[in-house]
């Protein structure tokens, strides 16, 4: 169990610089965009490409920001309770994250999909959009077993003695 | 049961919810897929729900936050608040509560390159307290002053809870971000205000500080140009309709790049660190926006918001009574909850019925961002007196959380009071978005 634990938190490890990339990528191509177009060059299709990178910014980052507590939550009254308490409440809680999450990806493949029968491309550049949603269900395959990943921790702690 | 009954009992569930730690974007989404679900039928919600992520995911217009957040995350890790501090300081520090004062100022310098009240009052708080600490300041002036002045980092613009604002309810950014410029500056000086009278009152809380010569102070000018350089910039273009947002913020974010590389401040590490803290808050922030989404479906299914309306309608109660009712209940929820949630989670509800009763949609999201920069301070869940609190655990001799609690009361006070001035001149908010494009 702990290797495919191990090999999830890698996953995650390794795709959060490919979300910082996209970030500068997205900075890089709207400075040089704006700074085209102030000499009648800009750059075709720049919004696509950024909106694009936009998307897999927040995809890529979807594992490492669950895992870090990246989220807003209440925790004010859970605080209170003991560690234990902490974790049967945490462990509910994920789980329901996991099953929806788990329903999210795979109704984001099934979209992919429909997409892909569609043959629908984007507006300038005609670049197949299934192929970014693809992606994206990939991120939500990865986001869904770093949940995965906590329920088990919990199920350790829950075992202490 | 009636959707209307639905939507009520999922809304009071999702509430109690809310309260197992569960992420609020996580929870927002699940409810709104069940209650969709019940009311419609399952197939429709699996269907919804893929959808409503890609599409806030690639929605171009949100393309503007992350660019936003790593802008300021890079002003964060690149010295620019301390040299904003140290400018304050050289002008006011002989005053007495001066440092108070330079921090309440220097907060509002950096919310113009910062969207987020928390790293506002967290750059702040590095600077700032140890060295109030060091010229014997109380720590309910310097705290108070700090996690306080940390919420002008949230109206001035840029500010994220604005773009989310404009997002969800179709306003222009621009405008919005433009009208948030003289409020922030109005609340800074009732801050400076209150500071002014609390040192009146208890003179050896805030102690006068340092003189420092002409000189001195011409030269710690010269440290603020950089920073206006990259906010005229970056609001100019707005004001202007040179940019859109996200050019706008890709432009600031190559501002900052090239300030704290000419000043060599820009570290790869501090580089790094930036990107990736920018990219926590942007998919927690685009988490959110997907959360209410999908929870915003379901609200309109259940007609909530419609029901609600006519009820208030029916009423027939004068206009500001009704909106001092909807600022009450942002007041008491800011109590318990983040900002950006409670923006998100009341807008669908709140947004149609003040546009009917006639206000502007620009000056109530400004009026929003002020109140909501209230419960960022108020206990028990004010998340900036927690970031305060955690900076202040490192210094000697800490730092009690109830003093930082009781020094936040003076500064409650000036925002309420920024609030009644702003009902009562709404042209404050409105003047310089009415000057636009």
């Amino acid at each position: 169990m702990s290797s495919v634990l191990k090999w999830i938190q890698c996953l995650s490890n390794k795709m959060r610089p490919i979300g910082a990339a996209c970030l500068v990528g997205m900075t890089a191509l709207t400075c040089v965009d704006v700074v085209g177009r102030y000499f009648r060059r800009p750059i075709f299709g720049s919004v696509e490409l950024v909106t694009f990178m936009g998307i897999f910014v927040v995809a890529f980052a979807l594992p490492f920001t669950h895992e870090n507590k990246g989220h807003i939550g209440v925790e004010i009254l859970v605080q209170r309770f003991s560690r234990k308490t902490r974790a049967v409440i945490d462990m509910v809680t994920e789980l329901v994250s996991f099953v929806f999450f788990a329903l999210v990806t795979w109704r984001m493949v099934l979209y992919a999909f429909k997409m892909a029968e569609s043959g629908e491309v984007s507006m300038n550049l005609e670049l197949p959009e299934y192929a970014i949603i693809f992606v994206v269900a990939l991120c939500f395959v990865a986001f869904s077993l770093i949940i995965f990943k906590d329920i088990i921790e919990k199920v350790a702690i829950l075992r202490e003695k | 049961m009636s959707p209307t009954t639905i939507g009520i009992v999922g809304i009071l569930l999702m509430v109690l919810v809310f309260f197992t730690r569960m992420p609020v974007a996580y929870v927002m989404a699940v409810t709104g897929f069940v209650g969709f679900g019940i009311i419609i039928n399952f197939h429709a919600a699996l269907n919804l729900m893929a959808q409503s992520f890609y599409e806030v995911f690639s929605s171009y217009g949100l393309t503007t936050v992350p660019l936003f957040i790593l802008m300021g995350q890079l002003a964060f890790n690149c010295g620019i608040s301390r040299r904003l501090y140290d400018t304050g300081y050289k002008f006011l520090g002989s005053t007495r509560g001066g440092l108070a004062i330079a921090t309440v100022s220097a907060c509002t310098a950096f919310g113009a390159v910062c969207g987020s009240s928390a790293a506002t009052a967290a750059t702040m708080a590095t600077v700032g307290l140890p060295e109030m600490r060091r010229f014997k300041y109380a720590d309910e002036l310097s705290a108070g002053s700090v996690a306080s002045g940390g919420g002008l980092g949230m109206i001035m613009p840029p500010s994220v809870v604005l773009i989310i604002y404009g997002v969800l309810t179709e306003q222009s950014i621009g405008k919005l971000f433009v009208a948030g410029i003289f409020p922030a500056i109005l609340v800074t000086i009732l801050f400076i205000i209150a500071i002014l009278i609390w040192c009146s009152f208890m003179p050896a809380q805030g102690p006068r500080g340092e003189t420092f010569s002409r000189g001195a102070k011409m030269r710690s000018l010269l440290d603020l140009g950089e920073t206006l350089a990259v906010f005229a910039l970056v609001m100019g273009g707005l004001f202007w309709g040179l940019f859109t947002p996200t050019e706008a913020a890709a432009v600031g974010v190559f501002g900052v790049l090239l300030v704290s590389s000419i000043r060599r401040q820009l570290t790869w590490r501090n580089f790094v660190d930036a990107l990736y803290e920018s990219l926590r808050t942007s998919c927690m922030v685009m988490m959110l926006i997907a959360g209410a989404t999908l929870f915003g479906k379901f609200l309109a299914v259940t007609r909530i918001p419609f029901n609600i309306a006519t009820w208030i309608g029916g009423f027939d109660l004068p206009a500001f009574m009704i909106l001092s009712a909807i600022v009450l209940v942002y007041f008491i929820g800011g109590c318990f909850m983040d900002s950006l949630a409670l923006v998100m989670l009341t807008i669908p509800i709140f947004f149609p019925i003040v546009v009917d009763l006639g206000y502007d949609p620009i000056w109530f999201g400004i009026i929003i961002v002020m109140v909501t920069e209230m419960g960022v301070i108020t206990p028990p869940v004010g998340i900036n007196v927690y970031v305060v609190f955690g900076v202040a655990r490192s210094l000697p001799g800490g730092m009690s959380l109830e003093s930082i609690f009781k020094g936040i009361l003076p500064f409650m006070v000036a925002v309420l009071a920024g609030i009644i001035i702003l009902f009562i001149f709404p042209q404050i908010i409105l003047y310089l978005p009415d000057l636009m494009y």
